[in-house]
């Protein structure tokens, strides 16, 4: 049951032995998916004096999340095997296997926790990890500075989410998930402490999952190792703020502002992601964008109340972007740079990578029939069920599902079938890299026919969430074909068709350049610089507060005056 | 009663054993064994003394019929503080053996044992007076420790120290001179019990003692003298005076005020708590000298702390145990975990020679084990999970949210202060653990740390994650010690 | 007839503050220092004094304390007056303000 003490005791040792307990981490995930409903386990007391427990939360919503942690972390971590071999001489591999297993076995333990401070506990953790992981090349002063950044954005919006769980505690007197949502349910807690709980709840997940305007720092997370990037993207880390917001979304659902500011979040990401997704050239900054603009998408159905598509396009998220991921990474580790203008014609050199990064492009597309067209219709469903109010969101989001399809193909297109050929061998990786890769294409391809299955285990256990009825696969086709936003899907299938053919006629493909375009990806439309201007102030502010330490003795006695006379007054004003 | 002076007894008259024993033996280490066996008695003492309670009441009658004399109570409050204070001394004793030159280590160690005779003492501590002595003889200590090499800086630092401490003793010593003059007493839980103190009074003594105590507490703002005492003290006594020095300032002021009716305080406490948060945050940022940045972090941990014990004096009713549950606690890890970054910190002096922060890139990477305890260190200090700063935290933060009207504001100056602090750990931890390539003074740098200093960092180190994973370790000690705080000041 | 006695005392109190506020020589700041003990000593005993009987006599004991004290402090500020001297050359807190910021 302790799945997480798993990953986490295996740290120290050697890489094999690393790679055997992710398999088994996984395993045991796989097996507690299967095992639901499981009763939930009582907690043992962690902190008695402060009624402090520890529980697991074994919900259909956590253990979904757990197994893609597990189950993307073991072909991440067997992928890395070879793919880490490189760096060994220069960077030592216990920390990567140790920070890695602590990653994975941290958000497992995230999302089975049934405790708000456990939960926090973990949350903090999987950012630790992710700083020292994205810094793992620390002789690149740029890797350190984007983990530097990591931790200290995602810490910014876990102000909000410390400050939110004080609130909940003093306001339900408990810091059990299921105990605040049934007290939430039963309208028991102010809607003041709740209004503030929420917000501070918002800023968590828009800090974690890399939300407008807290975005800046997934696409520099990109100086991680690219295994690494993959289990960010899809596994570990930014998973965690959608699957906060879809778990307690119960609590703040009868706040009136709660839900509309987290579709607008979603929606405004999505479209800001996606535009800068189209101008970028490097390969894992596209990607990273593509991530963002994902999560904008999953973050918005929580907001129109699908958690269960959201949840859905999550699991089916993780599936194609760890693929992507790691195609990237077997790109990378064949041509050695990840800029896309020197790739081009890589197909018939790496044809299996080819094949599955192809499975991938299609299911971010949301290409039917693979698995992101099925959880990307439901989702744009769930965000127009929503109402009226949702109207000018639901737009953004079907703009921006359009831009995913351009940059996903353009991707695609520059890599594997550009018109310049990349003259440097280059070949598929070993079976360390292949496997893992085409695990994942045919989950991919296939994992839309375990929708059933997916609804039946999802719902088991969760008690306060309105749970949609139980679909099944027909359910689910007969639905999205009588949908008018198929003509969605059509819309992005015409694209991909119009898209191809112009630009194997013309041998171009669609390419922002300039230097407004170049600053604007490189700011992230301004907020880089924006932050550093706020955090420049501050700085200059400090040092301007710095004179006040004179050390003149006669000046530091007198400020000890000053400070009696200060405290006098402030009694006596009393 | 006369056991209760036993264990501030031997410590003071061992601190004479000792130098005698450096100037017979000629060895640090016979010196450091012979303070750690006597610190260990101490301990043991203070153990048999508080494992069958004494009746308090009984020891109040007795008092009673006696009113003015030198009085020394035993409750929680004083087991904790002398446990901390007996623990960390031990600690910084053994490091001292391998980090601390042959020359004057008698005294070293004299004046050491002094000092924390003085923290127990603090501790017991039954009147007013008596607190008053107790905490000047902790104070004389820490001055000639301070100035402990003699060297500019040192000399410089014990200087301000010096005089602003004492000009803050004697602003603390007019309070208790005006509770004395107007009641004739000052036996603590007399005056507590008795109200003596008339309201316009007690007002301008509690303005007094915390102004005076804050001194020593280094509250903004009269932390003035804190950042150059503790950058140029050796870094054993850094490690003292930044983990237990103040915060027993702090708690000598708890207990001062514990003597005045009612909720005097209000909500100066909190306002210089946030003084002291945002001061300590924003003046660590800009630094590039370790052990000043560590200063100030102190400082604005004070702030944390004084968080705590605010929101317990300002509504003792409701949360009075919860804060002063919160500061005590922060008391204890910040203990933990400031000792051990100033022990990290005197090691990496030792090894390359120098504090400037841009001279010790990557010491963490050629000793890994230095590395890996001071990032252990610093992400406590940041409060971050699963060390043991962030549930202090988590606790100053839950009882400050259960003071209505204000209390939000202050959780959320307390989290923001939090992450504020990111900005100056980050960029340090960056430069000992992940620097692109160690600085030539670190290249030139031995690698070799005596087996003392590694053992005292190591033990640091594992109370930190201890206390953090299983803080249940920790609630024993501080559970009893707030519930007597907190009726102290009810 | 006590405000007379605790005039005074406030009096060089606050002289003292000021000393330690506006005076740039150590030698001049530990007069300081001792100006304020010796106001204390002297509040006790008008306090003590105030109340007769067994808390005069506990007055006592308290002032003879505090004049220990304060001997032990100036001893060790004297001492480092001296190192002070020694390194800087001079015993103006002007010289001594390296440690700042």
């Amino acid at each position: 049951m302790l799945v997480w003490l798993v990953g986490m005791a295996s740290s120290r040792l050697m890489k094999w032995v690393a790679s055997l307990t992710a398999l088994a981490t996984g395993g045991l995930t796989l097996k507690l998916l299967f095992a639901l409903p499981v009763e939930p386990v009582e907690g043992v007391f962690w902190i008695p004096n402060a009624a402090v427990k520890i529980g697991l939360n074994l919900t259909g919503l956590g253990v979904w999340v757990a197994v893609v942690a597990g189950c993307v972390g073991a072909a991440a971590v067997i992928f890395s095997l070879k793919y880490m071999e490189a760096e060994e001489k220069q960077y030592p591999p216990t920390r990567y296997y140790f920070f890695t297993m602590l990653f994975i076995g941290s958000m497992i333990g995230l999302a089975l926790a049934d405790n708000l401070i456990i939960m926090y506990l973990f949350w903090e953790l999987i950012g630790l990890c992710s700083y020292f992981l994205i810094a793992y090349f620390y002789m690149d002063p740029k890797a350190v500075r984007s983990g530097t950044k990591a931790f200290v954005v995602t810490r910014f919006g876990d102000i909000g989410f410390l400050f939110g769980i004080v609130v909940l505690w003093k306001a339900t007197g408990s810091t059990n998930v299921f105990d605040i949502l049934a007290m939430a349910n039963a309208g028991e807690i102010s809607m003041l402490m709740v209004g503030m709980a929420g917000a501070g709840f918002i800023a968590a997940a828009v800090g974690k999952s890399a939300q407008f305007p807290l975005h800046v720092w997934l696409p520099d997370a990109m100086e991680a190792p690219t295994t690494i990037s993959a289990l960010i993207h899809a596994a570990c880390l930014v998973n965690a703020g959608v699957y906060l917001l879809a778990l307690t979304y119960p609590i703040f659902m009868y706040l009136g502002w709660w839900a509309p500011v987290v579709l607008w979040i979603g929606a405004i990401t999505a479209l800001l992601a996606g535009v800068l997704a189209v101008m970028e050239f490097d390969i894992k900054r596209v990607l990273a964008y593509s991530t963002v603009s994902q999560l904008g998408f999953m973050v918005a159905a929580v907001g129109a109340g699908g958690i269960f598509a959201s949840q859905f396009h999550l699991v089916n998220h993780a599936v194609f972007k760890a693929l992507l991921f790691l195609c990237a990474g077997a790109i990378v580790h064949a041509v050695g740079t990840r800029d896309l203008r020197q790739m081009g014609g890589l197909g018939a050199k790496m044809p299996i990578t080819k094949v599955c990064c192809f499975v991938g492009v299609a299911a971010l597309a949301g290409i039917p029939v693979l698995n992101g067209f099925w959880s990307k219709d439901l989702l744009l469903d769930s965000v127009m069920m929503a109402g009226d109010w949702a109207a000018v969101p639901l737009i953004i989001l079907i703009v921006s599902a359009a831009l995913t399809a351009i940059y996903s193909l353009r991707m695609y297109w520059m890599v594997f079938s550009g018109p310049k050929a990349y003259e440097a061998p280059a070949h598929d990786g070993p079976w360390q890299m292949s496997v893992p890769l085409v695990a994942l294409a045919l989950a991919a391809l296939l994992m839309w026919l375990a929708v059933g299955f997916y609804c039946s285990q999802a719902i088991a256990g969760v008690q306060f969430h309105i749970v949609p009825v139980e679909m099944s696969l027909a359910d689910m086709f007969h639905h999205t074909v009588t949908n008018p936003l198929l003509a969605v899907s059509g819309l992005v299938v015409l694209i991909w068709i119009v898209l191809a053919v112009s630009w194997s006629r013309s041998g171009k493909v669609l390419s922002v350049e300039g230097r407004g375009v170049t600053a604007l990806t490189e700011t992230k439309f301004g907020f880089d610089p924006l932050y550093q201007g706020v955090i420049a102030l501050i700085g200059g502010f400090c040092r301007v507060l710095r004179r006040l330490q004179t050390g003149d003795l006669n000046y530091n006695v007198a400020s000890a005056a000053v400070g009696l006379i200060i405290i006098l007054l402030l009694l006596a004003a009393r | 009663m006369i056991d209760l002076v036993l264990p501030v007894a031997i410590l003071m008259a061992g601190s004479l054993l000792v130098y005698v024993v450096a100037r017979l033996t000629r060895s640090k280490a016979a010196t450091g064994v012979v303070a750690l066996i006597l610190l260990a008695v101490s301990g043991y003492i203070m153990y048999l003394l508080a494992a069958p309670k004494p009746p308090l009441d009984e020891t109040a009658e007795a008092v009673q019929a006696v009113p003015l004399m030198a009085v020394f109570d035993l409750n929680p409050l004083a087991i904790f503080l002398a446990v901390i204070s007996l623990g960390l001394t031990a600690v910084v004793a053994l490091y001292s053996i391998g980090y601390m030159q042959q020359k004057n280590i008698g005294k070293y160690y004299a004046l050491l044992l002094m000092m924390t005779g003085g923290m127990v003492g603090i501790a017991l501590a039954g009147d007013l007076f008596n607190l008053f002595v107790m905490f000047e003889i902790m104070s004389l200590a820490s001055f000639a420790l301070v100035a402990f090499e003699d060297n500019w800086e040192p000399v410089e630092a014990g200087v301000k120290y010096l005089i602003l401490s004492a000009m803050g003793s004697m602003v603390a010593l007019l309070g208790i001179v005006l509770v004395f003059t107007w009641t004739g007493n000052l036996h603590l839980s007399v005056l507590h019990d008795s109200h003596l103190v008339p309201p316009d009074l007690a007002l301008v003594v509690a303005a007094l003692f915390v102004a005076g105590f804050g001194v020593k507490a280094a509250i903004v703002p009269m932390h003035t003298w804190l950042p150059d005492a503790h950058s140029a003290a050796p870094s054993g006594i850094s490690a003292m005076l930044s983990g237990i020095v103040i915060s027993a300032g702090l708690i000598t002021m708890i207990k001062a005020i514990g003597v005045l009716p009612g909720t005097l305080v209000g909500l100066t406490l909190p306002l210089l708590a946030v003084l002291t948060m945002f001061g300590g945050n924003l003046m660590a940022w800009v630094q590039t000298d370790l052990k000043r940045m560590l200063a100030y972090s102190s400082i604005a941990h004070m702030g944390y702390i004084l968080a705590g014990v605010a929101v317990a004096f300002a509504a003792p009713a409701s949360v009075g145990f919860d804060g002063m549950r919160g500061g005590l606690m922060h008391i204890m890890n910040h203990a933990v975990m400031k000792g051990g970054a100033f022990l990290c910190a005197g090691a990496i002096i030792m090894l390359v020679g120098t504090r400037d922060l841009k001279q010790i890139a990557g010491i963490g990477r050629k000793v890994p084990l230095l590395g890996i305890s001071f990032g252990i260190f610093v992400l406590a200090l940041a409060g971050t999970p699963p060390f043991n700063g962030f549930i202090s935290k988590l606790f100053i933060c839950k009882a400050a949210i259960g003071c209505d009207n204000w209390g939000w504001a202050l959780v959320l100056i307390v989290i923001i202060n939090s992450f504020l602090s990111l900005f100056y750990y980050l960029p340090a931890l960056n430069k000992v653990l992940l620097a692109r390539e160690p600085s030539e003074q670190v290249r030139n740098a031995s690698d070799q740390l005596p087996a003392s200093v590694v053992l005292a960092i190591f033990v640091l180190a594992l109370l930190t994650l201890a206390l953090g994973i299983q803080p249940d370790m920790g609630f024993g000690l501080v559970d009893g010690a707030a519930r007597s705080a907190a009726a102290l000041i009810r | 007839m006590w405000s007379i006695y605790w005039s005074v005392v406030i009096l060089l109190f606050c002289l003292g503050i000021y000393t330690l506020i506006f005076r740039h020589n150590l030698i001049h700041l530990i007069i300081g220092i001792e100006v304020m003990a010796k106001a204390l000593c002297l509040g006790v005993l008008v306090g003590a004094f105030q109340h007769g009987g067994g808390v005069f006599s506990v007055g006592q004991s308290i002032v003879i304390t505090i004049i220990l004290i304060e001997v032990a402090t100036t001893a060790i500020a004297l001492s480092l007056v001296v190192a002070a001297s020694r390194h800087t050359g001079s015993i103006d807190i002007a010289q001594l303000r390296q440690l700042k910021g």
